[in-house]
């Protein structure tokens, strides 16, 4: 049985200084590597031990495998969790650690192998008898890719093998299109993933993404902790996350989280990860990809179940059995997660950088806030910008978007443009509020998410916080006496 | 005293003279407001304007002022000089390609010298995942590439710089 007392948190931001918490909790000792741009972020700050990580870039610095298994051995650690993004599903790198006997925080490598290559993943789900969207995969007879995609027929989803994140993804709904929508996707398959393999899928209309957290120990054990709805996504991200998801009803939730554990057992699941399905109107649902790793929106389950995911990591890694059983988890209330992001939602979701000059959290009851920001931190263009995710859960789903509301209300992010009323339009839209937002809820409704123009009152407001905070105008206007105050003295 | 602000989009004239109470009255878009404001113990800022009450958060930098209400969010307030512009250079807007966002540059397809046609492709830049292509506005000299590919730069950072051709 693996026995560690330190460990490395080979990440930054929210997700290093969350997972500090929990192994603080478990009494264990922290290294939190990073590159010298976060020197100063709060995981650094907070962690038992630092070090630092050189790079051509900051993010290659994160990337670096030799440089991280040096920094195990030179701070002593013996395990390493990878958070999400980075490493965290790269089988060279738990392979790196293994080999310099490391305990690597996650899957077997063979397993991670197995699911980042999305056709592979997806044969082996289909061959297993489990759901998959009626498709053409190239690798099967290059020769005949077209034809066979051709015969899926429109709507057409083109995907490269190696992708994930929506990059490089083409819907295709004009067949004579096909031909060039799949050269454009492959030469994005070639940049990004270095692979310029593709496969086809049929588009489900008005898709949901729904997805279930698993978890698995060394013997094999697994359980689901439920689902999560993580349908409200701008540019193939998510932003806004909930469970129970509204669209299912409790046999259709048995079905999707029980289809979860059984894909994971398939192929001997070790630790947390999720399974993610694509639901479609009429409740079909369709296996789309599985993470092997911590999601950004693991703290929605966390709220319903009340299980700590790191701590079940870690203990899975020690080798130790799933302390509970299927019928011990159950879905209490409801919680949403809202994804505090540094950009302009007026402008394409474009970045935005800038110092943060003020950062209050929001607090009160069911209210939960991951971030890894201080005040005086710089948020940059090298990193994913998201800065904080606001985490509210509620007995009810109206409690907890009225919660969530309230809390993105009550965050207070100054130096930066974020999309926190953004993200509260969003909240308050019908659409989410009835629980029927799809994927596309964001781009059909974007007129109707449009910031209404600012009142009279606020420009009145922020014309008087200019004014205030201009020390040389204030200087110049007390120095001359003005005709209303000199006649107001007269009088008198 | 005079000052333009840019909030929202909308740019704004105003004139702040004293007031007979401590405080200040702006003339704004024909308009006179009264204001005064006390600082909190917790760090925020009480406005008096016009009679109401406002308790928000109040932040500056170099450029900007930001202000934080419970009921209205964060709004950003730019200064902008009498002459006009936001405080950055101008130059001829066709002899500059602007970063529209943030991002890195992720292929270079020109150097600083080359003759280029009007639409044709500059450089690929990559922000939040997406790729944007940069085309020539018009049949120019690459002047200046500002960036390498792996390089980051900011929102309206001139990437490349066009001469006459």
């Amino acid at each position: 049985m693996p026995v560690f007392q330190k460990v490395l948190i080979a990440n930054r931001g929210e997700i290093a200084l969350r997972i500090h918490r929990s192994l603080k909790a478990m009494g264990l000792s922290t290294v939190v590597a990073h590159h010298a741009v976060d020197a100063g972020s709060p995981a650094v700050l907070e962690a038992d031990q630092a070090v630092e990580l050189h790079g051509a870039t900051p993010v290659a610095a994160y990337l670096d495998i030799a440089q991280i298994v040096e920094a195990c051995r030179s701070t002593g650690a013996q395990a390493v969790h990878p958070g999400y993004g980075f490493l965290s599903e790269n089988a060279d790198f738990a392979r790196a650690l293994m080999q310099a006997g490391i305990v690597f925080i996650g899957p077997r490598a063979d397993t991670i192998e197995l699911m980042g290559d999305k056709v592979r993943a997806r044969n082996f789900v289909a061959e297993r008898g489990f759901p998959v969207a009626p498709g053409a995969i190239e690798d099967k007879d290059p020769a005949t890719f077209l034809e066979r995609a051709r015969q899926v027929g429109s709507p057409l989803l083109i995907k490269p093998s190696a992708g994930g994140g929506g990059k490089g993804m083409r819907i295709v709904r004009d067949l004579a299109q096909l031909e060039a929508e799949v050269a454009t996707a492959r030469r994005e398959g070639e940049r990004y993933f270095g692979d310029g393999r593709l496969f086809v899928e049929r588009y489900v209309e008005r898709p949901r993404h729904i997805e279930v957290q698993v978890l698995g120990d060394e013997s094999g054990q697994v359980v689901h902790l439920w689902e999560r709805e993580c349908s409200v996504q701008r540019r193939f991200q998510k932003i806004i996350e909930e469970t129970p998801s509204p669209a299912l009803t409790g046999k259709q939730r048995l079905d999707i989280c029980e289809a979860a554990a059984g894909i994971a057992r398939a192929c001997g699941y070790r630790g947390a990860g999720t399974v993610e399905f694509i639901y479609g109107a009429g409740g079909e649902f369709y296996f789309l990809e599985m993470n092997t790793r911590l999601q950004v929106e693991h703290p929605v389950t966390e709220m319903v179940t009340g299980i700590d995911l790191v701590r079940e990591q870690v203990r899975v890694a020690r080798g130790e059995p799933l302390a509970f059983a299927q019928s011990d988890i159950a879905q209490q209330g409801h919680a949403i997660e809202c994804r505090l992001y540094a950009e302009d939602a007026a402008h394409d979701f474009r970045p935005a950088i800038g110092k943060v000059l003020r950062w209050q959290a929001p607090a009160g009851p069911g209210v939960r806030v991951d971030s890894g920001v201080r005040e005086g931190q710089a948020v940059t263009a090298a990193f994913d910008p998201m800065i904080a995710k606001i985490i509210c859960h509620g007995a009810t789903r109206d409690e907890a978007i009225a919660r969530s509301v309230r809390a993105l209300q009550d965050t207070v992010l100054l130096g930066l443009t974020t999309n926190a009323r953004y993200l509260t339009r969003v909240l308050l839209h019908p659409e989410f509020v009835e629980g029927r937002a799809d994927t596309g809820m964001l781009m059909r409704c974007a007129d109707e998410l449009r910031a209404a123009p600012q009142s009279e009152a606020d420009t009145d407001m922020a014309i008087v916080a200019a004014v205030l905070s201009d020390r040389e105008l204030l200087r110049s206007v007390r120095s001359v006496p003005s005709m209303h105050a000199a006649m107001g003295a007269w009088r008198n | 005293m005079r000052r333009r602000y840019l909030i929202d989009g909308q740019t704004h004239d105003v004139v702040v003279t004293r007031s007979i109470h401590g405080g200040f009255s702006i003339v704004r878009d024909g308009r006179r407001i009264d204001a005064r404001a006390e600082g909190l113990p917790d760090g925020r800022q009480r406005f008096h304007i016009d009679g109401q009450e406002h308790a928000v958060w109040v932040a500056c930098s170099e450029k900007s002022v930001f202000l934080h209400s419970n009921l209205s969010g964060a709004i950003e307030i730019e200064t902008v000089d009498a002459a006009g512009g936001a405080g950055q250079a101008r130059t001829g807007a066709s002899d500059t390609l602007v970063a529209p966002m943030p991002g890195t540059v992720i292929a270079v397809q020109v150097c600083e010298g080359d003759m280029v046609n009007a639409g044709q492709p500059l450089m690929v830049i990559e922000s939040m995942k997406l790729e944007t292509t940069l085309f020539a506005p018009r049949e120019a000299r690459i002047q200046a590439v500002h960036f390498g590919v792996g390089a980051t730069f900011g929102l309206k950072a001139i990437l490349l710089t066009l001469a006459d051709a």
